[in-house]
């Protein structure tokens, strides 16, 4: 067990404040919550408790005693664990070897053993993932899960858990929150940094708010209203849930007919202008193939696509492998299209960038989409959030005829969700036809004209009169009946 | 087989030697994230060292020493420059190899003035007749490496460091000792292959004597798609190419010994990138890293 005090922790990155003089205190077998809205400062403060981040100012003491942590190798000896909000493993080592790396019991690991020991953890854990896969080609809730288990293997006495909930499936949900009790149950301390109130409410004993760096309220859960926390993170009541877009669907202007590539086994969609057509499903039952061949990075094996108006926009998954250029600075990355397309006026101009005219440009979008951030920072360092942010920006900035929006919201704070939503409404009222892929529910419910579920390959549509989460949950666990 | 088969064997073996281990050492680095394109000028101040050493003492295992010595300090150089200073390895590298090419030419005339008679180094001694005992040595580098990447707990570290060196650090893999050790590792295996050209190969020392052998051995890293026995099977062709070439010349055909002199180099480019397919370079591969901001 262990019990952890950070206090009045500030760090500033060139001229964004990260931290303010940010404290939190865990109590040792708690689990304790972390919340904020996006850019609040949450992974920077576990991050310098995971001596990832070099604080301007403040200090850390474990168990009472001042101390220094400068590497996650000394964070580790200390049995601090972290799992991160984007998983940090070597895309091109097996599954088997991102779970061995750092352990230190035995020199002698030939492939057979390490995918042995691979296989019984994977077994203990419940994730039913080949050890021989290389990480890098898992879709991102395998990858964020793989860290969760590699974590939870090294057996930290203090778990901190950035974001794990963002990529996971309502059922992965419960099982990811079961196993939080249960380490609580052994003993253990645990961290736990979400977006969603329902579960912070659901298996935290307290939850320390942070805003713009600086800790806000440290208050036991038990008996706190979730409308009182969101004023908390915001300042503001958090807006009610929304309702599908009522306008008249237009002519057909996406059509997909029996695509095969992948797991996926002879889909057939339409998207109207005007309509938001929501496709439900686990992740891992064709969201990655599916999301590849509209994006056109994968070969159909069978079927067509037809993109009957254009321009077609796209918000990519996974924003830091196919969503962002991360070295790249923010403005750049929010042209790219743009510039892909040929780069024409206002921003271009005879195939030259015009500098002073993206930067404002730019400056318009940031403060329309709620951007965070500086236009010329590189996009690695903008809060998970934030890169969400930009990336729907990129798309939505570019009046999209067609949309293909793969978890949209997935990772943003409660303001900036309602704030998102709202805008794909607003997109498909002004006529454009969306495509919506996503693995949370009330996205579904509440975004969807129409919904169709997709397991293993194939797509079933929420009949009419049936528009409940118990419905769509039955169809996401391939109960067709 | 014939006089002729044997001693193309042997000539093919000699002359492979020294590339395998070079790219041994280059490869370690490399897997690590550490890409040393100053191998060519670790290699020659390796050479010169066995040579200045050996003239000295007459000791094979001295002048060896010092190959594998010298060829240590000047990676640590580069390492400093390259890990810790965050250099640019290419720029770096290439001052590397300037730096070794102007020393040891200038130590060279300074040492061994042209009106001192001409000394050479101790041979070393063979295993069997006209096989030094360096191919042991260098057969047992290449199944060490080998074993030490694929099956070990430290290669899993240095693989992990080479492709994402922040998920290695994460873990608590000290990812700055490693890329030095390995670093060092390279200079030790350039050295020593530098000490092959000079003690097995030539008896004697030339300027520039390593005649673009780092850059092949670099070559065969990169076309031998990261794995040992590729590599090996790479270090073979261009020595037996080389082997041949020579023979060829010997025996006087007329082929202008320009072209001849060329062929090894071409071969071994041509096979190795028809067979390399798409090589997986490591992720991280001449990246600085930073552990914390
Ligand atoms: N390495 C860095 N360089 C520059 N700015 C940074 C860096 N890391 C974080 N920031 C900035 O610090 C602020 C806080 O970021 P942080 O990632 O801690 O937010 P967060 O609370 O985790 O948000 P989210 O919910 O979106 O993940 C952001 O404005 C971000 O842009
Ligand atoms: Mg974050």
């Amino acid at each position: 067990m262990l019990r952890v005090e950070l206090r009045d922790v500030g760090k500033r990155f060139g001229s964004t404040l990260a931290l303010d003089g940010a404290d939190l205190e865990i109590e040792a077998g708690e689990i304790h919550a972390l919340l904020g809205e996006n850019g609040a400062g949450k992974t920077t403060l576990v991050r310098t408790l995971y001596g990832l981040v070099r604080p301007d100012r403040g200090e850390i003491r474990l168990d009472g005693r001042e101390t220094r942590i400068d590497s996650p190798a000394h964070a580790l000896s200390q049995g601090i664990g972290l799992v991160h909000q984007h998983a940090v493993l070597a895309p091109a080592l097996t599954v088997a070897e991102n779970l061995a790396l750092g352990e230190k019991d035995s020199l002698w690991l030939p492939p057979a053993r390490l995918a042995q020991r691979a296989r019984t953890l994977l077994e203990a854990y419940d994730l039913a993932l080949d050890p021989e896969t290389p990480a890098g080609e898992l879709p991102v809730a395998h990858q964020q899960r793989l860290g969760i288990v590699r974590a939870l293997a090294r057996g930290a006495r203090l778990l901190i858990l950035d974001e794990p909930t963002a990529v996971l499936a309502p059922s992965e949900v419960d099982s990811l929150l079961e196993l939080l009790v249960r380490l609580r149950g052994e003993g253990r301390t645990v961290v736990f940094i979400s977006h969603k109130l329902e579960e912070v409410t659901a298996v935290c004993d307290r939850v320390t708010v942070l805003r713009k760096g600086r800790t806000v309220a440290t208050r036991p859960v038990a008996g706190l209203d979730p409308r009182e926390l969101g004023r908390w993170m915001v300042g503001v009541d958090p807006p009610p849930p929304g309702e599908p877009p009522g306008g008249e669907v237009g002519s057909v202007a996406l059509r997909a007919v029996g695509l095969q590539a992948g797991l996926l086994r002879g889909v057939d969609l339409t998207v109207g202008e005007g309509e938001i057509f929501a496709v439900a499903g686990i992740d891992g039952n064709g969201q990655a193939p599916l999301e590849e061949v509209f994006a056109g990075i994968r070969s159909l094996e069978a079927g067509k696509i037809e993109v009957l108006r254009s321009p077609l926009a796209l918000i990519p998954g996974d924003r830091q492998r196919t969503g962002l250029v991360l070295g790249l600075a923010a403005e750049e990355n929010l042209i790219l299209v743009e510039a892909a397309r040929g780069g024409s006026e206002p921003l271009f101009r005879w195939g030259l960038l015009r500098r002073s005219r993206l930067r404002e440009s730019v400056r318009e979008t940031f403060s329309r989409f709620d951007v965070q951030g500086e236009p010329a920072q590189p996009a690695a360092t903008l809060s998970g959030g934030n890169q969400q942010r930009l990336l729907l920006a990129r798309a939505l900035r570019e009046r999209p005829a067609v949309l293909v929006a793969i978890n949209p919201t997935r990772g943003l704070d409660l303001a900036a969700t309602g704030f998102i939503r709202e805008e794909l409404r607003r997109a498909a009222r002004s006529g454009t036809a969306v495509l919506l892929v996503s693995t949370d529910l009330d996205e579904v419910l509440e975004l969807g004209n129409r919904i169709a579920v997709l397991f293993r390959g194939r797509l079933y549509p929420v009949e009419a009169g049936r528009r409940t989460r118990e419905r769509i949950g039955e169809l996401m666990l391939g109960q067709v009946g | 087989m014939d006089a002729a088969g044997l001693a193309l064997v042997l000539a093919t073996l000699r002359l492979s030697t020294p590339l395998g281990v070079a790219a041994m050492g280059e490869l370690v680095g490399q897997r690590a994230g550490v890409l040393n394109i100053g191998i060519e000028g670790l290699m020659l101040v390796g050479a010169f060292g066995a040579f200045a050493v050996g003239v000295a003492t007459g000791s094979v295992l001295l002048a060896t020493g010092a190959a594998v010595g010298l060829g240590c300090l000047l990676a640590a150089i580069f390492a400093w420059f390259v890990l810790n200073q965050r250099a640019d390895p290419i720029v770096t590298g290439t001052a590397v190899n300037l730096l070794a090419l102007g020393g040891t030419g200038s130590a060279y005339r300074l040492l061994f003035p042209p009106e001192r008679p001409i000394v050479s180094p101790p041979a070393v001694p063979d295993l069997v007749p006209g096989v030094g005992v360096f191919l042991l040595v260098a057969v047992l580098l290449v199944v060490a490496v080998a074993i030490l990447l694929s099956r070990t707990r430290i290669g899993l570290e240095i693989r992990a460091t080479g492709e994402r060196a922040e998920a290695a650090h994460n873990e608590g893999i000290p990812v700055m000792r490693l890329r030095w050790a390995c670093t060092l590792f390279g200079g030790a295996c350039a050295g020593l292959a530098g000490a092959i050209l000079v003690l097995w190969i030539s008896q004697s020392f030339v300027e520039g004597m390593t005649a673009g052998r780092g850059f092949i051995a670099l070559s065969l890293v990169l076309f031998g798609g990261y794995r040992p026995a590729r590599i090996v099977a790479g270090a073979l062709l261009f020595g037996g190419a080389n082997a041949l070439q020579f023979q060829l010349q010997a025996a006087g055909f007329e082929i202008p010994y320009a072209l001849l002199l060329m062929t090894p180099y071409v071969l071994t480019l041509i096979v190795l990138a028809l067979y390399a397919g798409r090589a997986h370079a490591p992720g991280d591969l001449a990246r600085p890293f930073v552990a914390r901001t």
